[in-house]
């Protein structure tokens, strides 16, 4: 058995990959290259006693020893952000990728398969759509517990219907357009139609979703932590800091506006390279 | 008679083009009288139209020695008194009728735009008169509906009636019939025709249909990459074309008789030269002088032709 | 802009709502309502499903918690007794339903009391803060979406571009805190916290809503004192949603304006006024109308947090509250609640759309 491309034209598979170069994408790149060590390997910005309580230390402004300050453990603020970018931007990555996945695969089951199967599973998107993400994350986070790892479960919940909405209605339009095609092609089966022609177009438009997502849902795990819905104690996530800095907030107004900045920074980041990436498919 | 229309050395050039879309152009229109804009897309047809009329965007720059209508000059014409002579004196039909009517509201309501009270009510009388001339049944009623609910034949109809209620002395038409099928581009037409002779209207005409051309103008000018190729009376310029392009052109039109003609060459009006003639690149006898020198329009026979090798050798057929 | 969760929404199924003159219309406009009724009646059990099951799952022991923590053992046994803890799953679950439908929640271990007065309690408050939000933000957006649609090569559409690409990152929360800290504590131009005190102006409560109440007594200081605590919540609000409008604003108006019929407009003669207006902002209106009503959900959720950095006594902070000190049936009537209005909006916004384009309100 092969899985060889139909003999009829594929659609221009985005496996090949055409990718202009203009310094706009370097910088982008080389700022996805920097998050990406960072939450990998965060050992490598900082030091060893990152997370070292130094009382003496506590509410230090903004210097050039600590850039962000101090919080009111003396733990240089800087320092756990770093650390925590694992936590918060690794648990967006999560997120979004995870929605993707499952509602890509429901999405394309349910389009591909069509008839009363589609309308039914539609149907329990539609129900899933119909909870505002805070409310359900809340009432999740309830039932489930408060931690990291439940937030992100709760948000993967909310999250992945809009997937399967939109891959399911690119399967209904292509499929409407390979009925024509297939009937042309030689023997190819459903499975190599899929394959070939129905997963690289919505691939980009996934891909661009996707970047902008984990944006979107770091902002919302963050917000969650906030809360105290996710991130608990003294784990260096961004909410939770800028949660705990609400309760110093007219002392050490560094504590607020720092960690703040830098989710805003980062989602901004994500989003632009979702657009970026969304232009290119257009 | 003095002419309805006067256009000379219009240029218009689109922000960030290599060239502009239009140079050079001039022609007039005189009472009474029909001209035709002729050319392929991109040619520069459908601009001149819309720079006469100043409904090209803000930021295209549009320059002439002269625009003239009916006597009063129109590129110096504040927004008010465009607007007025926009509801007077000059009419425009377009090509899509679809997509010239807002879908969202009744034909009615846009063509009474912005009229209040009696001058509302007796705009109103002479539009459902209309209407009924351009063979609208129901006017009245058919009027309070929405662009969906007529055919593209009828909504063209339609913005002709809403034009000729302001009983204008000059009609621009935009290739009115080249969205339509070709019955109903006939009785369009022919609809078109009848209403110039009721009211002495003169007619501008855009169009890349020769066919068109040849029915609707008494002159024609020949356009290609924003210049003037050639112009003169229609039967002239149709039976004894002095420039190559539009030999091309009419050869390019299939025919069900005769020996197969040279096909017009490929090539996009995009990428004319901005040095010399504009046409060398596809011209059959483009010379060096011709890629070096930009012709001038120059009088030869009935028609005035913009290239340095007219008259050409051989008359007629290529 | 922020918490702005997954992007679509459900659209349930139903046929147009409107038919053509016609016989049958009647029936056809009924039939229309009910399933969106029925529709919405789905939605709605689904919810309180999986709200119950929700609270069966938890991990703590409801009948502990209520009970408190130095309950012994049988005191925890009779009060499990007592919140009909001990009976079968099925009949809790029927019991729930039957609840529900009588709008009876249960009672908060925090207040003591029927969810469903701390609820009607903590509405008008929530309510004052997402309708003034939700106006000015839909004003906003859509004259500055319009203003950037139509001049975007001047310096105020830069400006506005440049405002939305950050607008739709920031962090409700965090806005909400820098405002507060900055021009609240710092500068001391607005109060940092809390709603107007009724007692301190003489002015009866009335509705709940501290704008309305003041305006009935006729009390202008103390309006001003109302408005005043409002500025900063719901500053964040706006500023945290205006990016979505906006951004969305522009381009279908842009994409109006490139239609032949603003052309054909124009060549008639209507002020470019009118053209702007009348014929192409109405139809640009279109898709952002939707996305407005889809966006009150969204600030529902942002409520929330804004209620909590300013301890705005709304649903927001009550369902925090509850939430720190596992008080459960707040947060499933808070659930519920909330996800009813969010389908109801979402309804509402589809009546509206056969009104804003003529072409739907035919049967296809």
């Amino acid at each position: 058995m092969s899985t060889a491309a139909p003999t009829a034209a594929p659609a221009r598979p985005r496996a090949a990959r055409r990718v202009r170069w203009s310094a706009r994408r370097i910088v982008l790149s080389g700022i996805g290259a920097l998050i990406l060590l960072v939450v990998l390997v965060p050992g490598l910005f900082t030091g060893d006693d990152w997370n070292s309580v130094n009382v003496a230390d506590k509410f230090l402004g903004p210097s050039l020893d600590h850039p962000f300050g101090t919080d009111e453990a003396g733990r240089d603020i800087l320092q756990r952000m770093i650390h925590g970018a694992r936590l918060s931007i690794g648990s967006a990555l999560a997120v979004a990728f995870a929605a993707a996945a499952i509602g890509t695969v429901y999405g394309a089951i349910s389009g591909w398969a069509g008839g009363w199967v589609d309308r039914i599973l539609m149907r329990i998107v539609d129900v899933f759509l119909a909870f505002p993400y805070l409310v359900l994350a809340m009432a999740l986070a309830a039932a489930i517990g408060r931690d990291m790892k439940s937030a992100v479960i709760a948000l993967i919940i909310v999250w992945w219907p809009s997937y399967a909405r939109m891959v399911r209605g690119r399967v209904l339009s292509l499929k409407r357009d390979l009925h024509v095609r297939a009937a042309r092609t030689l023997g190819a089966s459903s499975a190599q139609l899929l394959r070939w022609h129905v997963v690289p177009h919505t691939f980009s438009e996934i891909n661009a979703r996707l970047t902008v997502d984990i944006g979107y849902a770091l902002v919302a795990l963050t917000g969650l932590s906030f809360l105290g819905l996710a991130a608990q104690g003294s784990s260096p996530e961004w909410g939770l800091m800028v949660s705990t800095a609400k309760g110093f907030v007219l002392s050490a107004w560094w504590y607020a506006l720092f960690p703040g900045v830098v989710i805003l920074l980062t989602v901004l980041y994500f989003v632009r390279v979702g657009d970026e990436l969304a232009g290119e498919e257009s | 008679m003095s002419d309805v229309l006067t256009v000379r050395n219009l240029s218009v050039r689109y922000p960030g083009a290599a060239r502009p879309a239009v140079e050079g152009v001039s022609f007039t229109v005189p009472a009474r009288g029909s001209v035709a804009l002729v050319g392929e897309s991109g040619s520069g047809k459908s601009t001149t139209a819309l720079a006469v009329t100043r409904l090209l965007d803000r930021g295209v720059e549009v320059t002439a020695d002269e625009i003239r209508f009916e006597g009063s000059d129109l590129l110096g014409l504040g927004a008010r008194e465009l607007r007025e002579l926009r509801r007077g004196g000059l009419g425009m039909v377009f090509q899509d009728p679809r997509a010239s009517w807002n879908p969202a509201r009744t034909i009615e309501r846009q063509l009474l735009d912005g009229l209040r009270g009696a001058q509302r009510a007796e705009r109103r009388e002479r539009l459902i008169a209309h209407m009924r001339r351009i063979g609208l049944h129901d006017p009245e009623r058919r009027m309070r509906d929405y662009p969906h609910h007529f055919s593209g034949g009828m909504l063209q109809r339609a913005l002709l009636a809403g034009v000729l209620v302001h009983e204008p002395r000059l009609l621009i038409a935009d290739e009115p019939t080249s969205a339509l099928d070709t019955t109903v581009q006939a009785e369009l037409l022919a609809l078109i025709g009848q209403l110039r002779t009721e009211r002495g209207l003169s007619m501008l005409l855009i169009s890349h249909d020769l066919g068109v051309v040849a029915r609707m103008a008494d002159h024609v000018l020949v356009l290609y990459a924003g210049r003037i190729a050639e112009q003169g009376p229609t039967a002239a310029v149709l039976a004894d074309p002095q420039h190559p392009y539009t030999r091309d052109l009419l050869a390019a039109i299939p025919r069900l008789h005769g020996p197969r003609k040279v096909p017009l060459k490929v090539g996009k009006v995009a990428e004319a030269r901005t040095e010399g003639c504009p046409y060398a690149g596809r011209c059959r006898f483009a010379t060096d002088r011709c890629r070096a020198e930009t012709p001038l329009p120059r009088p030869v026979g009935r028609t005035e032709v913009a290239c340095h090798l007219a008259p050409l050798p051989d008359a007629k057929a290529a | 802009m922020t918490d702005i969760g997954p992007t679509t929404v459900a659209a349930p199924p139903a046929p147009p709502l409107q038919a053509r003159a016609g016989a049958g219309r009647p029936a056809r406009i009924a039939l229309g309502v009910l399933s969106r009724l029925g529709w919405l009646l789905v939605v709605v059990w689904a919810a309180v499903s999986l709200t119950f099951i929700l609270s069966r799952v938890v991990p703590a022991d409801p009948a502990r918690l209520a009970a408190g923590l130095q309950a012994g053992p049988e005191q925890v046994a009779e009060v499990r007794a007592l919140l009909g803890l001990d009976q079968p799953l099925l009949s809790q679950y029927l019991d729930y339903l039957a609840g529900i439908a009588r709008l009876d929640f249960g009672d908060s271990i925090q207040t003591r009391g029927p969810v469903l007065d701390d609820l009607l309690q903590a509405l008008p408050a929530t309510l004052e803060l997402v309708i003034a939000a939700f106006v000015i933000y839909a004003i906003l957006g859509i004259t500055l979406g319009v203003l950037w649609a139509l001049r975007p090569r001047g310096i105020a559409s830069r400006l506005i571009g440049v405002g939305t690409i950050i607008g739709v990152a920031v962090p409700v929360f965090w806005l909400g805190l820098v405002l507060q800290v900055f021009l609240g504590a710092k500068l001391g131009w607005f109060p940092i916290s809390g709603r107007l005190n009724y007692n301190d102006f003489g002015v009866s409560e009335v509705t709940g809503f501290t704008t309305v109440d003041a305006i009935l007594a006729g009390n202008p200081s103390a309006l001003g004192d109302a408005i005043w605590h409002m500025v900063l919540p719901v500053t964040a609000l706006v500023a945290s949603q205006l990016a979505i409008a906006t951004r969305l604003m522009r381009t279908s108006m842009a994409a109006q304006l490139r239609r032949p019929y603003v052309r054909v407009a124009r060549s008639r003669g209507s002020s470019e006024l009118r053209v702007v207006t009348v014929d192409a902002l109405r139809n640009a209106l279109n898709p952002v109308v939707t996305m407005l009503g889809m966006q009150f959900g969204w600030l529902l959720a942002g409520t929330i947090l804004v209620e909590v950095v300013f301890s705005w006594p709304g649903l927001g902070l009550y369902a925090f509250n509850a939430f720190r000190t596992f008080d459960y049936n707040p947060i499933l009537a808070i659930t519920i609640v909330t996800t009813v209005t969010f389908v109801v909006v979402n309804e509402l916004v589809g009546l509206i759309y056969p009104i804003l384009d003529p072409r739907l309100k035919e049967d296809r």
